[in-house]
């Protein structure tokens, strides 16, 4: 599912704002990222992640920042922190926590069950903060989710389908496409449900290493998006022990009202597993 | 990576033709270039060029040919019947012999015949035209232009923990840049007061998974694509033996997210008329089976109904993004010139189009009742619709509304998309 470009070191970025670029980091799939020096004015000891966008118009800057304060300002010791947010030229950037242990899809080392596990619960749980600020994040994916030195996980920033993004109506990046719920795609509300499918996909992603629909063959993003409406979600249960598929099963429920209600629900579920 | 494609005109022995980001030269004869050029028409630009070319031309019938996948890391290029492709690299030139190659750092691939001078001025960014040769040229870093950094700022590398201010930029450290935003200072901005997502279908934030609060057999808390808009369906003297829908007090799950993560101009339902079934769905009334649960629609009294419109299907774009018909959809650079979109009657979708091959306003994704539609809207590079019994692209006529069917393939700059209608839909 590594589908996406990376960051080339050709671009000849030195500053943004009063930021200091160190290099190009890995791309999480809806923009650029890039480590950075922070101003002395945060009075912050270690670099941090900058992520930048497409976008002009003053307008859409207002609705940029707004946006991002709207989730930084929810209350989660599991969501990524965000510092500031700037303009430049015709890109948008914002700063955020560095997470020295990459991402659930690619951890700088390898992960243990236990650990994978306890990611997607913390995610889980700051799934469940949004939501309880009104907020569907709608982007849920490995790649999402932060780990931290210390192994706890946070949660990764809204995706650019909802941030400054202008009149797009939705947006299905590759990465994003194996965990969302295909209601969204034909026309759904994004809600708690969806979400807690996409923590379902995940978890069967990180438990197998298969997505839950199986054969996805994310070269072609047009076949995929054909292929996830096509093909409904399906559980590899040889691959998992009963209790791991019956919380996924759940969660990817056709109907909503069988999925665990709450993601703090899921995060119930999960480490129940956890200490089987 | 953004390349420029400049043809060698000369006496147009070949054929050049580029589609997003498929560039192929034909030097075989009409049927082998006609071949290619359909296939290039028909495989968009995300296709696995380099594997379905190979495969098509192992018999050798498509004659001398080069193609290229323009990729975001480099280029995949294909020689057959011995084409003369040289590319020039960072490292020197290479001339390539037969087969397929990824070739990574090249700065240009040339196929020029004799000395025929090439004009930078031609380039072509879509379409077929009579060439000799031609020299595709990778634009330096285009897709991000950052200009240089400001003369008082020269790149230096200062380590945020040491706290003596920098001599040089003497107004610099204290302050935030008048152009930046802190995310973690809530004051003056006028952010709306955050309240709880509605639970599925629940009775008030419930602790635990509360699942079979409603009748297994009778899904009308509707998973489906029945938009929540109004508060209860119309009455009706229709038999609906369905407990009615929650009472407006809690709505159900797919009720629409605050305006905080929904889309920025929300599009506005569609009122139609349509039938609704037994179990009291709304349905296109010429369905022969209820598009959400699939009960037979002749159980219904078959008087028509005017409510909201289920979203009509999805536009899924060969760049991997999707558009849900829920209202009519408007393509475009700038689709807020679009008087529809201006009054709210149709979402616009901004395509970003550093080809200039997206007209302002350029297509429309049109719902007719319960019809989908494409409509062009004098583009001046076209929109196309392909098809199947003639196996190519129809450029269609401005202004004329074209009914599109279940996997209707649209292709309009660069871009080609796919119509699905919902999986539930199909009877």
């Amino acid at each position: 599912m590594s589908a996406e470009p990376h960051a080339t070191a050709s671009d000849e970025i030195t500053q943004l704002g009063d930021y200091t670029i160190v290099g190009p980091l890995n791309d999480g799939g809806h923009g650029r990222f890039f480590r950075a020096t922070p101003p002395a004015r945060l009075g912050l000891d270690d670099d941090v992640v900058i992520k930048v966008v497409a976008g002009t118009s003053e307008a859409g800057f207002r609705r940029f920042t707004r946006e991002l304060k709207l989730f930084a300002r929810v209350n989660s010791p599991h969501l990524v922190t965000l510092y500031d947010a700037g303009q430049h030229e015709d890109h948008f950037f914002y700063s955020m926590e560095y997470c020295a242990g990459g991402t659930l899809e690619s951890p700088t080392e390898p992960l243990t069950k236990a650990a994978k596990l306890r990611a997607v619960a913390d995610a889980s749980r700051a799934v469940h903060a949004l939501h309880e600020s009104g907020i569907a994040h709608r982007d849920l994916r490995p790649g999402n989710i932060l780990l931290r030195s210390g192994g706890s996980a946070c949660l990764g920033d809204l995706g650019l389908a909802q941030l400054g993004s202008g009149s797009v109506t939705s947006m299905a990046p590759m990465a994003s496409i194996g965990f969302v719920d295909p209601k969204l795609i034909m026309g759904d509300s994004a809600s708690r449900a969806s979400d807690i499918y996409s923590l379902g996909a995940i978890l069967h992603w990180v438990l197998t290493g298969q997505t839950v629909h199986a054969g996805l063959d994310g070269s072609d993003p047009m076949m995929a998006v054909r292929s996830v409406l096509r093909n409904p979600a399906r559980v590899q249960r040889t691959l998992l022990t009963p209790a791991e598929a019956d919380l996924i099963d759940t969660c990817i429920a056709d109907d909503i009202t069988a999925r665990p209600a709450t993601a703090l629900d899921v995060v119930t579920l999960i480490e129940s597993l956890e200490t089987d | 990576m953004e390349c420029t494609l400049i043809p060698q005109l000369g006496s147009g022995r070949g054929r050049l033709v580029r589609v997003g980001t498929t560039v192929l030269y034909s030097a075989g004869d009409d049927a082998a270039a006609s071949a290619l050029i359909g296939w290039c028409r028909l495989a968009g630009p995300t296709a696995d060029v380099m594997g379905e070319l190979t495969r098509l031309s192992s018999g050798g019938s498509l004659g001398p040919f080069c193609a290229v996948a323009i990729g975001d890391h480099g280029l995949d290029v294909l020689v057959q019947g011995g084409v003369p492709v040289v590319a020039h690299t960072a490292s020197g030139r290479q001339v390539l012999a037969d087969g397929a190659v990824h070739l990574h750092d090249v700065t240009s691939l040339d196929l020029i015949i004799g000395d025929a001078a090439i004009d930078p001025l031609l380039a072509l960014n879509d379409g077929v035209v009579a060439a000799d040769g031609f020299s595709l040229r990778v634009k330096a870093a285009a897709s991000f232009p950052w200009g240089p950094a400001p003369s008082d700022a020269q790149p230096v590398m200062t380590p945020a923990a040491v706290a003596q201010p920098a001599p040089e930029p003497a107004q610099a450290p204290a302050a935030m840049p008048a152009a930046m935003v802190s995310l973690t200072d809530m004051a003056g901005e006028d952010l709306p007061v955050a309240s709880p997502l509605p639970v599925a279908a629940a009775p008030a934030p419930a602790p635990a998974p509360a699942p079979a609060q409603a009748p297994a057999q009778a899904p009308a808390v509707a998973p489906a694509p029945a938009p929540m808009a109004t508060p209860d369906p119309t009455p009706m003297a229709t038999p609906m033996p369905t407990p009615a829908p929650q009472p407006a007090a809690a709505p159900p799950a797919s009720a629409p997210v605050p305006a905080a993560t929904g889309p920025v101009s929300g599009p506005t339902p569609v009122q139609v008329k349509g039938l609704v079934c037994a179990r009291g769905h709304f349905n296109d009334p010429r369905t022969r089976f209820c598009a959400v649960c699939g009960i037979a629609m002749h159980q219904t009294s078959f008087i028509l109904t005017e409510d909201t419109r289920p979203p009509l299907g999805v536009l899924v774009m060969s760049d991997g993004t999707y558009h849900t018909l829920i209202t009519s959809l408007v393509f475009g650079r700038d689709p807020d010139d679009d008087p529809e979109v201006r009054e709210g009657r149709a979402q616009g979708v901004t395509l970003i189009d550093p080809g200039n091959t997206i007209s302002r306003v350029h297509a429309e994704i049109r719902g007719v009742d319960w019809d989908v539609h494409i409509v062009d809207h004098g583009s001046t590079n076209g929109t196309f619709l392909w098809s199947n019994d003639r196996q190519q692209w129809d450029r269609l006529a401005p202004e004329q509304s074209v009914p599109l069917t279940p996997g209707s393939h649209v292709s309009f700059g660069r871009l080609t998309a796919t119509f699905e209608s919902s999986a539930r839909q199909k009877s």
